[in-house]
């Protein structure tokens, strides 16, 4: 009986983010393209009606047809089996790297924002000094020094975005510092790390899952651009970057099919996690109250 | 040096000569200015005052809650024989909310918005406590029952946004009381509250500070609600202690000035259509008045003297003292120049 009593608030909590979720239609939207591209992912070997690696000359270069609907590439290969292993490197970095870039970010943005002071200004001219470096050139310049596999790109890319969630937490982590929610838990004899913990990051969570959903976008798009660039992940799998690089050479010689089906996955999953970022923004403001 | 109560040994709480000022882009704000105050176990402390003579920050100042750019630069705060002025963060910790708990204006902003009242309750009960979670509910809910919450079951599983403006300051009454202190600091309490609900509040103090035979220290601008639960006084101006005294002392012989005007400028019925004010404005602490601060707007200041040095503190009877030199020999009588609303300018 007590435990029930005690855990309702937290249930109630996730009914009504269910609810606003269900009524905000672009979080819907973005949530079920993502989840289609989640679903592909996830069963690419079930889905793939090739091995993505396998070459078949006698059948290179053919436009989409029934037995290859997305055509294949110069080796023969078949591009949609290509495409929906893709996903897979596309969704392994969108999620990881928002985690790894959080997992410094985060703190960083608290502590800054809290804080204040001389704290405030170490940290952030910290996280200018990453700011300033274009982030295609700073991610080619890490995945050089660390070594070029899936791994090093998203460490990269994490550390790419870190000073995103730095200042998206501290914008947060500021105002929230202020108010008197704050100042009467440290009254109430609370350590600056429960405080900071219990009371401030909770105010930061919207922010930082929409910025979440947005990096998530942008790291399919840098991941991309450096398997464009050739920088991404090695071959033979399939990034939908490097099916693009070698694709474009074949545009002009007819073969659009090669080019364009990475690239309209690649411009769906980045639409659905901006959508999903757009959606989460509304519906998480803890402010808005339960009505809304 | 005992100076308000003779009696007490070992007070509970024994502030000297604390000063606290804010180092501002402005200048240097004195907030507070060398002021000394016992309390004992038990006692009942009102601290009045206008907006800005330093009340908050008084308070504040004991259990280390000043913040950025404010700092103590000098004085002790004894509690209970340990000096809190440079204690460690952790020492003060330990007695925030424990020892010492505080009430504040605008109680619903007091609360985290994201939790309801119960978690926050318990959360306080437990981090003084050791209880399981289920007990520590149990007390939460005995906590807003004492308070006079009523359903209190129910109303723990709600959130602050639910509860009205007296219910919120109800609940954080009972969030400051669960630790048990031995004192309780309430830093206008009844601000923002409607007339009625003030009245219920005021008379939550008076029972709990019987029932539970702690100390209490409550600030308001309101000399009203201050008199009808607190046995001492302080009144405060621009960050020093004009007059201190009993209930009866300060209600019936005021003998500072402002003390005086303070009365005076109380509403009643019968002066409704002529309510006095005292002229002039509360000074601009970054550049304070010389002397006694209040002798730009005082009617009875002698200039050459009043705005010299600060005055003494002169004895009357038991417990009763002001900061005036209107009691020295060396007064002459206010000064041709009778104060103007522009005098301080």
């Amino acid at each position: 009986m007590a435990t029930d009593t005690t855990t309702r608030p937290a249930v109630r909590r996730a009914r009504r983010f269910l609810a606003r979720f269900r009524k905000n239609r672009l979080a819907v939207i973005g949530a079920t393209v993502l989840g289609l591209f989640l679903v592909v992912a996830i069963f690419a070997p079930q889905i793939a009606p090739y091995d993505y690696a396998a070459t078949n000359v006698p059948e290179r270069l053919e436009g989409p047809s029934a037995t290859h609907p997305f055509g294949t590439d110069q080796y023969g290969r078949d591009i949609f089996s290509r495409v929906v292993y893709g996903a897979r490197i596309a969704f392994q970095v969108a999620v990881a790297t928002p985690l790894v870039a959080m997992l410094v970010g985060v703190p960083v943005g608290l502590l800054s924002g809290y804080f204040g002071g001389r704290v405030d200004d170490v940290l952030m001219r910290l996280m200018d000094s990453i700011f300033a470096f274009p982030s295609i050139l700073l991610g080619l310049t890490l995945v050089a020094i660390f070594g070029q596999s899936l791994t090093n790109i998203i460490i990269a890319l994490g550390i790419v975005f870190i000073p995103q969630f730095a200042r998206i937490t501290r914008g947060s982590a500021l105002s929230v510092s202020k108010e008197a929610h704050v100042k009467a838990a440290r009254s109430m004899g609370a350590s600056h790390a429960r405080i900071l913990a219990f009371h401030v990051l909770p105010f930061c969570m919207s922010a930082i899952l929409v910025q979440a959903s947005i990096v998530a976008a942008l790291a399919i798009i840098l991941e991309a651009s450096l398997s464009f660039l050739g920088v991404g992940v090695p071959p033979p799998r399939p990034s939908w970057g490097a099916i693009l690089r070698v694709g474009k050479g074949f545009v002009s010689s007819g073969q659009w099919w090669y080019s364009v089906f990475p690239g309209l996955a690649i411009v769906f999953s980045v639409l659905g996690f901006n959508l999903l970022g757009d959606g989460l923004r509304d519906i998480l403001d803890p402010r808005t109250g339960p009505n809304q | 040096m005992t100076r308000d109560d003779p009696s007490a040994a070992s007070p509970l709480l024994s502030v000297r000569d604390l000063t606290t000022r804010f180092y501002t882009d402005a200048g240097v704000v004195s907030a507070v200015d060398g002021i000394s105050y016992d309390l004992a176990a038990g006692d009942t402390l009102g601290i009045v005052g206008e907006s800005g003579s330093g009340k908050s920050v008084s308070v504040r100042s004991i259990v280390g809650l000043i913040e950025e750019p404010g700092r103590i630069d000098a004085g002790t705060v004894h509690w209970k024989g340990t000096d809190l002025v440079g204690a460690s963060d952790r020492d003060l910790r330990a007695i925030r909310g424990a020892e010492i708990g505080m009430v504040f204006q605008n109680a619903q902003a007091a609360f985290d918005p994201t939790y309801t009242v119960g978690e926050q309750l318990i959360e306080a009960v437990r981090a003084h406590r050791d209880l399981s979670k289920a007990a520590a509910r149990e007390e939460a809910q005995a906590l807003l029952e004492e308070v006079g919450i009523p359903n209190a079951a129910q109303n723990l599983d709600n959130y602050p946004h639910e509860y009205s403006g007296g219910m919120a300051q109800r609940a954080m009454i009972a969030m400051a009381l669960a630790g048990e202190p031995e004192l309780l600091i309430a830093d206008e309490p009844t601000t923002g509250l409607d007339v009625s609900i003030q009245a219920q509040i005021i008379e939550l103090f008076r029972r709990l500070v019987e029932e539970r035979e702690m100390a209490l220290i409550l600030i308001s601008h309101d000399l009203g609600v201050v008199s009808q639960v607190c046995e001492r006084f302080l009144v405060m101006y621009a960050g020093r202690i004009a007059e201190r005294g009993s209930r009866e002392q300060l209600l019936t012989d005021p003998k500072h000035p402002y003390t005086q005007l303070f009365l005076e400028s109380i509403p009643d019925v019968d002066t409704v259509d002529d309510l006095a004010s005292i002229p002039g404005t509360p000074p601009n602490l970054l550049e304070p008045p010389s002397g006694c601060r209040f002798h730009p707007r005082c009617p009875k200041a002698d200039r050459g003297l009043c705005d010299v040095d600060p005055p003494p503190e002169i004895d009357f009877e038991a417990g009763h003292a002001a900061s005036c030199y209107v009691y020295t020999d060396d007064y002459d009588g206010p000064a041709e120049d009778v104060p103007t609303p522009e005098a301080d300018r």
